[in-house]
């Protein structure tokens, strides 16, 4: 071990390498012989030398053409340095360090290794999810039934489900494996499975919300919210897994991406209701309550909202098409 | 061309390339004497689209008066009407220049027309009042599509029954581009004009009287053509309708039992009922269809029609379906309420919907209305009001009314009436 560690700093003052120094007078330079030897124009071959000095060492112009300056202060021939000083030599930055000083005490890691979709490397609960959705798919098929075989129906729309799944999960965990060298194929599946229990939830709440009260625009600020949560939040757990993103940033990107999702399905909703069209829809997504259930109104409400759209469908006319 | 609310009815105006129909020429005696007689009064009109000079339809017209009034129907000059500055109309007759038309009067809902031209004919055919018995020969005159004038013979088989507006049976036939045609008797008189066809040799012919009419209106001294027609247009469908529309759905208007269900049904002798059922042993749910419709509808444009109302109640029951299996299947039928209607956007707007859930005599009912609004015509709507009871376990109905061309007032007080009629049958 010599007496002086020089530190040759980046421009944002991480250590770039480091010089042991072992007996002094050391030279500082260009030149293949000095004792720290810097690639950097504004030295010269003989640069500098490290001195002993009464406090520690001592940096010593060797008349180079433009010369060492202390780190917060002016040109100089000889700056006296203690260790952790730094002193720029041309464009360089060098720090001083005697091996000898304590170092400060290890800090202790708080921070778990968690990926922030952690949930989803445990097997137990990845196939717990991934068979919940699957049940509520069925269960949300059979409630959506008539009259047709069922079965068929079920075991088609699995099948499409788990395709479509194990294409994305498949995707994602490519992306893993290059990234942070882990599959986690499982885990991917798990977190594209909880997007479509996402969406089944909101969509069956949509339905009943819109059966319920058809006048209320709840039904469809709903399809809105249920399509940028059931994006964006999977695409924030994927991003998670496969990337070192910090939280915040994972969950912007998630919510940009969902919003714009969202906001392209508000634009293409707005274009088809300007589309000219010869046909009047009938709301027909009904739910199997009874009838004391269902809030409704006198027929007049029902008549005062029919001169109303009257009045709509007459500024429509009056616009040439 | 047909009109869209009467399935074969084919109205006798020849639109562009129509393809050649067959023609009968067994004339009889009779028969040439008539040809000899009116051929000079009996012009072939032409409908000529102006940027284009081409020819966007021909019909056939009559002379009335010794100073160049003609008659025909308003179906031959419509595109006059609803495109005024795009169509002018004109005799046309091989070896001479064509002599322009000019619209004076116009009976949207008899489908007559008026024109001058500056022609004087040496005779001309009157309207006056005549009696005939069915089974009378008549002869019907006009120009089939570009094939000269025709003389067609037919029978005399008097007013059809339960129409919205008088029309006479005539067996005999006649063919597109003869529309605005006489039919006259072996003596000469005016018996009706022709209008529509259906297949068969089964055609119709407007009455005479209502070409009478409109020409007294016409020589009065003080009568002035209007400058513009679709208010003319408007004025005349909403006389009309407000004659039978506001009566429709009356405490009067017969019921008839669907289940648990009562619903209004004929509510006028113009309107036709039928009904079928499933007897529900290859599906899972029984279903029992009643529909009433009106048989015509008054001809506003190539595009639209006024008056044209049907009904349709439609029950599901099951014995087999869970309640959210037949809620299900009760969607599916409901959807398919919203059928496309045709239209064109220069006519029209796009529907707008209203949807609620209503109690109704005692029911609880999800009623969904549509509405659109004509673009030429002001005031006038098409409408479709669809009603489903909601609630059932095991049955439910679905009833849905349609309206065409009726003003707003009209849409809200039939669709009222209509809702007001479906009950808990007792």
């Amino acid at each position: 071990m010599g007496q002086v560690i020089v530190e040759v700093l980046d421009g944002r003052g991480a250590v770039r390498h480091r010089v042991d120094v072992i007996a002094l007078p050391a030279t500082i330079g260009r030149a293949y012989d000095s004792a720290v030897v810097l690639d950097d124009p504004y030295v010269d071959p003989v640069h500098a030398r490290i001195v002993a000095s009464d406090g520690w060492v001592a940096i010593e112009d060797a008349g180079s053409t433009n010369g060492i300056r202390a780190s917060r202060g002016e040109a100089a021939a000889r700056v006296n340095v203690v260790s952790g000083d730094t002193v720029r030599v041309g464009r360089t930055v060098l720090r001083f360090v005697d091996p000898s000083r304590p170092l400060a005490p290890t800090l202790a890691d708080a921070q778990r290794p968690t990926t922030g979709a952690s949930w989803a490397t445990q097997p137990v609960v990845a196939w717990s999810v991934l068979i919940a959705t699957t049940v509520l798919i069925v269960v949300g098929e059979l409630w959506a039934a008539d009259n047709r075989p069922v079965t068929s129906t079920v075991l088609s729309l699995l099948l499409g489900w788990f395709l479509l799944l194990g294409v994305w999960a498949g995707i994602w965990a490519v992306i893993n494996r290059i990234v942070v060298h882990r599959f986690r194929f499982l885990a991917h599946m798990a977190i594209g499975s909880l997007a479509g229990a996402i969406a089944i939830l909101f969509g069956q709440t949509e339905a009943f919300v819109g059966f319920l009260f058809p006048a209320s625009a709840m039904a469809a600020i709903l399809g809105i919210v249920a399509e940028v949560t059931a994006i964006g939040v999977p695409i924030a757990l994927h991003l998670a897994l496969v990337s070192t993103l910090s939280r915040a940033k994972r969950w912007s990107i998630a919510l940009a991406f969902g919003a714009a999702i969202g906001a392209m399905t508000v634009a293409s909703q707005v274009i088809d209701h300007r589309k000219f069209s010869t046909t009047p829809t009938v709301a027909a997504r009904l739910e199997p309550l009874p009838a004391s259930w269902i809030p409704a109104q006198a027929p007049d409400t029902f008549f005062t909202e029919v001169r109303r759209l009257r009045t709509r469908v007459d500024a429509m006319a009056a616009e040439r098409p | 061309m047909t009109r869209p609310a009467c399935g074969a009815l084919i109205i006798l105006f020849a639109i562009g390339a129509a393809p050649a129909a067959a023609q009968r020429n067994d004339s009889t005696a009779a028969a040439a004497a008539i040809y000899r007689r009116y051929a000079a009064q009996v012009v072939r009109i032409e409908v000529v689209e102006q940027s284009s000079a081409a020819k966007s339809g021909v019909g056939s017209g009559f002379f009335v008066t010794a100073t160049g009034h003609i008659v025909t129907n308003y179906h031959v000059i419509a595109s006059l009407v609803t495109d005024p500055d795009r169509y002018r109309a004109q005799i046309t007759s091989s070896g001479k220049q064509p002599s322009p038309l000019r619209l004076v009067a116009i009976d949207v809902v008899h489908d007559l027309a008026i024109l001058t031209s500056s022609i004087h004919p040496p005779a001309f055919i009157t309207p006056a009042p005549v009696t005939i018995s069915n089974g009378t020969r008549l002869y019907s005159l006009g120009h089939p599509l570009d094939l000269g004038l025709s003389v067609v013979e037919g029978t005399y088989n008097g007013l059809v029954d339960s129409t919205l507006y008088p029309k006479i049976h005539f067996t005999g036939a006649i063919n597109p581009g003869m529309s605005g045609g006489p039919v006259l008797t072996a003596a000469g008189a005016l018996v009706g004009v022709n209008v529509s066809t259906e297949e068969n040799e089964v055609g119709f012919l407007v009455p005479a009287d209502r070409a009478r009419v409109l020409l007294t209106t016409v020589l009065a001294p003080d009568y002035r053509a209007p400058t513009t027609f679709l208010p003319v247009v408007s004025r005349q469908l909403r006389d009309f309708q407000d004659t039978y529309l506001p009566q429709l759905f009356s405490d009067s208007t017969p019921s008839v039992t669907l289940g648990p269900y009562a619903v209004p049904t004929r509510p006028g002798s113009f309107f036709r009922c039928w009904a079928d059922a499933t007897d529900g042993r290859t599906t899972k749910f029984r279903r029992t269809d009643h529909r009433c419709s009106t048989e015509d509808a008054v001809f506003i444009s190539d595009e639209q029609s006024s008056g044209l109302i049907a009904l349709h109640h439609e029950l599901l029951t099951t014995n087999v379906l869970g309640r959210v299996r037949f809620t299900n299947l009760l969607g599916a039928h409901l959807a398919d309420r919203g059928n496309a209607t045709g239209g064109q956007e220069e006519d029209v707007t796009s529907y707008r919907c209203e949807t609620r859930n209503v109690r109704s005599n005692g029911l609880t009912v999800r009623a969904n209305l549509c509405l659109r609004a004509y673009r030429k015509l002001d005031g006038f709507y098409d409408a479709r009001f669809v009603a489903v009871t909601l609630g059932g376990a095991n049955t439910a109905l679905i009833s849905s009314l349609h309206l065409t061309g009726v003003t707003f007032d009209n849409v809200e007080r039939t669709t009222r009436g209509f809702l007001r009629r479906i009950r808990w049958a007792r």
